[in-house]
């Protein structure tokens, strides 16, 4: 192991700068009360310094995007059923899972919500995070408890050399998150997947991980995917944003673009519901009504159409919106009623009306 | 341990390192931290540690061969010479509780491990991979669970004969194997449930997710964190191995002489007329055995208690 897999991704480059190009994604739940779609077609792609944020609440299949492509589903009950995962001109759907293995963490890592349960209670962090050089680059245990310090400083941790022989629970919340965020680019990968990094956090405490994250992304160059519901953390550390629901891409498009001119009825909703500065003082935070739709009983027609204030009789019926190019391909949203009057009405920042 | 020149660091809100004071102590080193305040398990280790070396050297204790006996001597209570008394061989009684001790330590500890290791192994298969291998083996499982320890015990000591004048370790041996069979049921079931809890948490996950083999999983995140329900229940039925081997020794089926045992001198004792005539023949061999069982009962509940936070 040590020999093939001695350096890390800089040997897979691609020559446009492309890392990540996902296609027409779909994953399925095969349960005792049937086949959930947790992704109809997801696709997007992620270059190198770049920071792709997946948008969405819970249950619209960020996540499971995410575990799709690392290949750490639950298999059974979840089931790739289509699409590509392009890494570095590599499909990952189609490596053999040994291989798969060694693309995990040396070249695409990620990072979990709840850092205190993603770390092995019974061992010292240090061990944990020396434990990745052991498995890929099969490094001694002194070497790598070396590697595993020194990184431990880079990710901020005070007084490294004292506190790489403590365990999970001796740490806060902010600590252990930077812990995981230690292990995770040990090997310098080219892609970190960051599942809700900072969910588990209070305020302060996430800003930290934030610059944290773009600082190692600076100096490194890895694409950083951010999975989140927080559209607080997203508008300072994203370039691009992927809104998703109910397992599909409704709207994406570059940062500023989102949050100036929200295109699809769902992002426009879910804007309308951050508390805004300048918002008259006394009024009710608006919300988007009712609840994801149910995976295993999919609305027909648009899935976010009962939860729809423009919904229009074409919303109801037929198949989901695909995905449209707008503005001259650099932005994309999936809606039927794009150029309609109430939707357009909410371009330029208009959402404070009502 | 909260400066460090050598280290560039900025100061970070709601993460001073005075958050982490003392040294850094994992889940044993808490349940020690806990176990060496309670008077219990000093008596509990001492008892042991008095019986295990008892079942090592026994000549630390005592200097009479346990086999030397003199009929004249039969049945005498306790005097001087023989602290015990002699039994109705003539043997003295002293002697052969302390040489008594190894055999009946070597069947609890032997058949503890066995079953645990059995249990622990078979546990983990089944709850790792599931599906029809957990089918399979936790109905083996329930097959053998469904017959009663002493009963099995007498059944299977009964229809593999022990040839007289067999090695002594053969004869321990075929009574660890007895108990084994009907005892790793137990384990099993409470490992396989184990690993059926720390098989979803997050860090499973996230060991894979950072690229470790499913061995490599297994090895160092499920079976560390699902081990110590097992190892708590071994310590306590530890002691209930010895107490059925004494039982089955008893009944005639499990030690035979000229093993020395603390189940063959009850069992001796016990004789029609012996209770009310010679009690010392049962007294010292039942009450080194009820502290044996008792130390081994303790230790595990001590362990027990360290380990469950909920206790704390």
């Amino acid at each position: 192991m040590a020999t093939n897999e001695s350096t890390s991704s800089n040997q897979w480059v691609s020559s446009n700068g492309r890392l990540l190009d996902v296609e027409d994604l779909h994953v399925e739940f095969r349960t005792r009360e049937g086949i959930a779609n947790a992704i109809n077609g997801v696709s997007f792609h992620l270059d190198r310094h770049e920071t792709l944020a997946i948008l969405g609440e819970s249950g619209s299949g960020k996540s499971v995007t995410a575990q799709a492509i690392m290949g750490i589903l639950d298999t059974p009950p979840g089931f790739v059923t289509g699409g590509v995962v392009n890494y570095c001109g590599v499909d990952l759907l189609g490596l053999k899972e040994k291989e798969r293995r060694k693309v995990r963490g040396a070249h695409i890592a990620m990072i979990f919500q709840d850092a205190l349960s993603s770390l092995n209670p019974c061992f010292p962090v240090g061990w944990q995070i020396a434990e990745m050089f052991r498995i890929h680059r099969g490094m001694t245990k002194a070497n790598a408890l070396k590697q595993a310090i020194a990184l431990m400083e880079k990710v901020k941790i005070p007084g490294a050399r004292e506190r790489v022989k403590a365990f999970p629970h001796q740490f806060s919340g902010g600590m252990r998150q930077r812990i995981m965020i230690a292990m995770a680019i040990a090997l310098d990968p080219a892609i970190l997947i960051a599942d809700e990094p900072t969910t588990a956090l209070d305020v302060t405490v996430q800003a930290q991980i934030m610059d944290l994250l773009k600082q190692i992304q600076e100096e490194s160059g890895m694409g950083l995917i951010l999975i989140t519901h927080d559209l607080g953390v997203v508008a300072n550390v994203a370039d691009r944003i992927a809104v998703m629901y109910a397992g599909r891409m409704v709207e994406s498009a570059m940062v500023h673009d989102v949050y100036a001119n929200p295109r699809h009825p769902y992002t426009i909703g879910l804007l309308e519901s951050v508390p805004r500065m300048d918002a008259k003082s006394g009024g009710v935070l608006p919300a988007i009504g009712g609840l994801p739709p149910n995976l295993l009983a999919m609305p027909e027609g648009c899935p976010f159409h009962p939860r729809c204030r423009f919904a229009a009789e074409e919303c109801r019926q037929g198949s989901p919106p695909p995905l449209t190019e707008l503005d001259q391909g650099s932005r994309y949203a999936a809606c039927w009623r794009l150029d309609s009057p109430e939707v357009t009405a909410h371009i330029q920042g208009g959402s404070d009306d009502d | 341990m909260t400066e460090t020149p050598h280290t560039h660091v900025e100061p970070i809100l709601g993460d001073t390192p005075e958050q982490v004071q003392g040294k850094p102590r994992s889940l044993w080193g808490d349940a020690w931290e806990i176990m060496r305040r309670r008077p219990l398990f000093w008596f509990a280790a001492a008892l042991l540690i008095f019986f295990i070396i008892m079942a090592i050297v026994p000549e630390l204790f005592t200097t009479k061969d346990p086999r030397a006996c003199f009929l004249e001597y039969s049945r005498q209570p306790p005097g001087p010479g023989a602290v015990f008394g002699y039994d109705f061989q003539g043997c003295d009684i002293f002697a052969r509780t302390i040489h008594g001790a190894r055999a009946s330590i070597m069947v609890g500890i032997f058949t503890a491990g066995f079953t645990a290791i059995l249990g622990s192994i078979l546990g983990t298969i089944a709850a790792y991979f599931g599906g029809w291998v957990d089918t399979v083996l936790s109905r083996l499982a329930d097959m053998f669970f469904a017959i009663p320890l002493l009963l099995g015990g007498i059944i299977i000591m009964y229809t593999i004969p022990t040839p007289p004048g067999s090695n002594y370790l053969l004869v321990v041996f075929k009574v660890v194997f007895a108990l084994s069979i009907l005892g790793w049921p137990s384990i099993f079931r409470l490992m396989r449930s184990s690993v059926l809890q720390t098989k979803p948490n997050d860090y499973v996950q996230a060991a894979r997710a950072l690229g470790a083999s499913p061995m490599h999983v297994v090895g160092s995140h499920i079976v560390p964190n699902s081990l110590a329900p097992v190892i708590v229940v071994s310590t306590i039925d530890l002691g209930a191995y010895i107490a059925t081997e004494a039982t089955l020794s008893f009944l005639g089926i499990g030690l035979q002489p000229p093993t020395v045992s603390w189940g063959i001198a009850i069992s001796n004792a016990s004789a029609l007329g012996y209770i009310r005539q010679a009690p010392h023949m049962l007294m010292f061999p039942a009450l080194f055995l009820s502290l044996a069982v008792l130390s081994f009962i303790m230790l595990g509940e001590v362990i027990r208690d360290a380990l469950d936070p909920k206790l704390r």
